[in-house]
């Protein structure tokens, strides 16, 4: 049997049944799929299912596909029944490098040979994960973000083995379910966000160990302040809206540019191609627009009871 | 006169009306203050009232303070004449670290003496900006982001002249004007939050030129993934929810903790003096509804109309 085109993926998955696990079986099941997991830890479907209730609210105001249903998910004995015969298969157990090498060579085993296999490790290199695999070409990391029933970004990034066939198939197939993917160019530990992520948590633990301020202040400075703005404008966007009429090209001038020069043409290429149709006006009310329904739109965190 | 209490301020002087003045002057307007501008620049009044005249509609998506009114807003010739009577002065003027000590001196001179001024400068230390000052225990440093109408946070900073009470105050008083502020304990060049921007901006572009992403690919791996955790949850609460029922002690113990022992002491009470009387579900279900919140708030950029 050949590979279904990704958005008829019938039927998925899921190897682990932990909280990532369980929230993309909740993530496509709300998507009119069907998902079959395997967990070999005690009460794992049982937890799995509590994942998947907390989700369904969510996912069902966000609007569920025509014959979505929870009843639509089995749990079963073993790695090897659950991919058997699965159109693609999503990986979360927990994150051991010699586990999940394990375990793929297990799943290539029992899969059908063409079987997108995924793992959504946070930071193995998928060259590691695909080298005890006899068919590592299909072998791709999509890797979610928590809560992953709600949360867009699955990075898919390609090791040394894995066929560009393949990662298409990962991204189309995880647009079609509502996610927001992109494609690694290249692999490296941790990938992109979790790496923008330790970044800023670095600077953070800087601060404080030197005594400028404290971890309420870096919440509050990263929630109130550019935080505000990266949940729609990410850092190039913002950039170019801080450089006024002049954009991009003007923030460039304005504090220089100390890298090289292929990374600055790409940088006002791509920012061209994004916004380039609009003028500064109409970004900036864009921006505006959604400030305002973020701070209207957020809720504070639950106040003591009593 | 003495220093009025502050929220009992009622004149304001924006001293340089370029877009962080205005936005500025259109946040004091919308809290129901007086504004007097000044400005050398070739038509500042005009540009100064076209930046009033965008943000004022998003400042009553707001909510307007009872008796505001852009007809409270009336432009100067002299930096003198704006600080005269003010309760306040929000220094805006162009990022150029002279032009500011020498503007601090000339405000510190007509000023009333207990006046705070302070300075919207996004980089330079407060000692340096008050260092002409005959009263510089007034001079604090009030940096806003853009728009200035619309973002919360303000970072408070103090120079080594400042005086304790003057800090105090600009806290108080912008948290008046609907501001979330945050005070430094130390000065710093470049303060907090452009400092998380800053290190991400230096990620992206490393990722960029060692060819593991292109740049439209940085601005996705943040507004659909860490970016809509952010507004809500700033940096080191991620990691909080991160580490499940675990929480913050359980993500410190998966990864390397970046900072000191005792920083790591601090980050587990801060996280205990915030959420230690939720339960995990608890705050889970308000990430939850934030996220929803977010995702079915926010618009995309517009498209090209053909």
């Amino acid at each position: 049997m050949a590979r279904p085109a990704a958005k008829d993926a019938k039927t998925i998955a899921c190897v682990g049944g932990g909280y990532i696990g369980a929230g993309w079986a909740a993530c496509f099941l709300a998507q009119g799929r069907d998902v079959v997991m395997s967990d070999p830890g005690p009460d794992a479907e049982a937890k799995a299912r509590v994942v998947i209730d907390q989700a369904w609210p969510y996912l069902k105001k966000l609007g569920l596909a025509k014959g979505a249903a929870k009843k639509r998910f089995r749990f079963v004995g073993s790695v090897a029944e659950a991919v058997a015969d699965a159109d693609f298969v999503q990986e979360s157990a927990p994150d051991r490098e010699d586990l999940k090498i394990k375990l793929f060579a297990e799943m290539d085993q029992h899969a059908r040979r063409d079987t997108v296999l995924a793992s959504s490790s946070s930071a193995f290199l998928p060259s590691r994960l695909q080298s005890q695999c006899k068919h590592p070409q299909r072998v791709v990391i999509g890797h979610p973000f928590a809560p992953s029933y709600l949360v867009p970004l699955v990075e898919v990034v390609g090791g040394k083995e894995t066929s560009k066939a393949a990662m298409k198939w990962a991204f189309d197939f995880y647009e079609s379910v509502g996610k927001k993917s992109m494609m690694l160019k290249n692999e490296i530990e941790s990938y992109v966000a979790n790496r923008i992520q330790h970044v800023v948590f670095e600077e953070a633990a800087s601060l404080v160990d030197q005594g400028i301020c404290t971890y309420d202040d870096v919440d509050t400075a990263v929630a109130y302040g550019p935080g505000m703005r990266w949940a729609f404008a990410g850092p190039t966007t913002c950039y170019h809206l801080g450089g006024g009429k002049g954009g991009i090209r003007h923030m460039i001038d304005h504090f220089g540019w100390k890298r090289g020069p292929k990374a600055k043409k790409a940088l006002i290429a791509s920012i061209d191609k994004r916004y380039g149709h609009l003028d500064m006006a109409e970004l900036e009310a864009w921006r505006d627009d959604n400030l305002l329904a973020i701070i209207k739109g957020l809720r504070p965190v639950p106040a003591k009871k009593g | 006169m003495a220093r009025p209490a502050p929220q009992d301020v009622a004149t304001i002087a924006c001293v340089g009306g370029g877009t962080i003045g205005s936005g500025w002057a259109a946040c004091f307007l919308a809290h129901g203050k007086d504004v007097v501008m000044s400005d050398p620049g070739p038509d500042a009044q005009a540009k100064a009232r076209a930046v009033i005249d965008q943000a004022w509609p998003h400042l009553e998506g707001l909510g307007l303070a009872s008796g505001a009114s852009r007809d409270r807003f009336r432009f100067a010739a002299s930096v003198a004449e704006a600080v005269g009577e003010a309760d306040l002065v929000q220094e805006s003027a162009p990022e150029r670290e002279d032009l500011k000590i020498a503007l601090f001196a000339e405000m510190d001179a007509h000023a009333r003496p207990d006046t705070v001024l302070a300075s919207s400068s996004s980089a330079f230390l407060p000692s340096h900006l008050q260092s002409q000052c005959r009263h510089p225990e007034r001079v604090v440093i009030g940096h806003p982001f853009a728009p200035s109408y619309l973002m919360p946070l303000v970072e408070v900073v103090a120079g080594e002249a400042t005086a304790p009470e003057a800090i105090t105050w600009a806290r108080d008083f912008y948290e008046t004007v609907g501001k979330r502020s945050v005070v430094l304990k130390k000065e710093i060049e470049g303060y907090i939050a452009n400092r998380f921007q800053m290190v991400v901006f230096e990620e992206a572009l490393r990722l960029v030129e060692d060819g593991i992403c292109d740049w439209d690919a940085i601005d996705l791996s943040i507004t659909e993934g860490p970016g809509l955790r952010w507004p809500f949850l700033g940096s080191l609460s991620t990691n909080h929810l991160a580490g499940g029922k675990g929480g913050l002690e359980h993500a410190i113990e998966m990864w390397d903790w970046a900072g000191n022992e005792e920083s790591r002491a601090s980050a587990l009470s801060s996280i205990d003096a915030r959420f230690g009387h939720l339960s995990m579900a608890d705050l889970e279900a308000w990430r939850d509804d934030n996220l929803m919140r977010l995702i079915k708030g926010r618009r995309a950029v517009p498209a090209a109309t053909k």
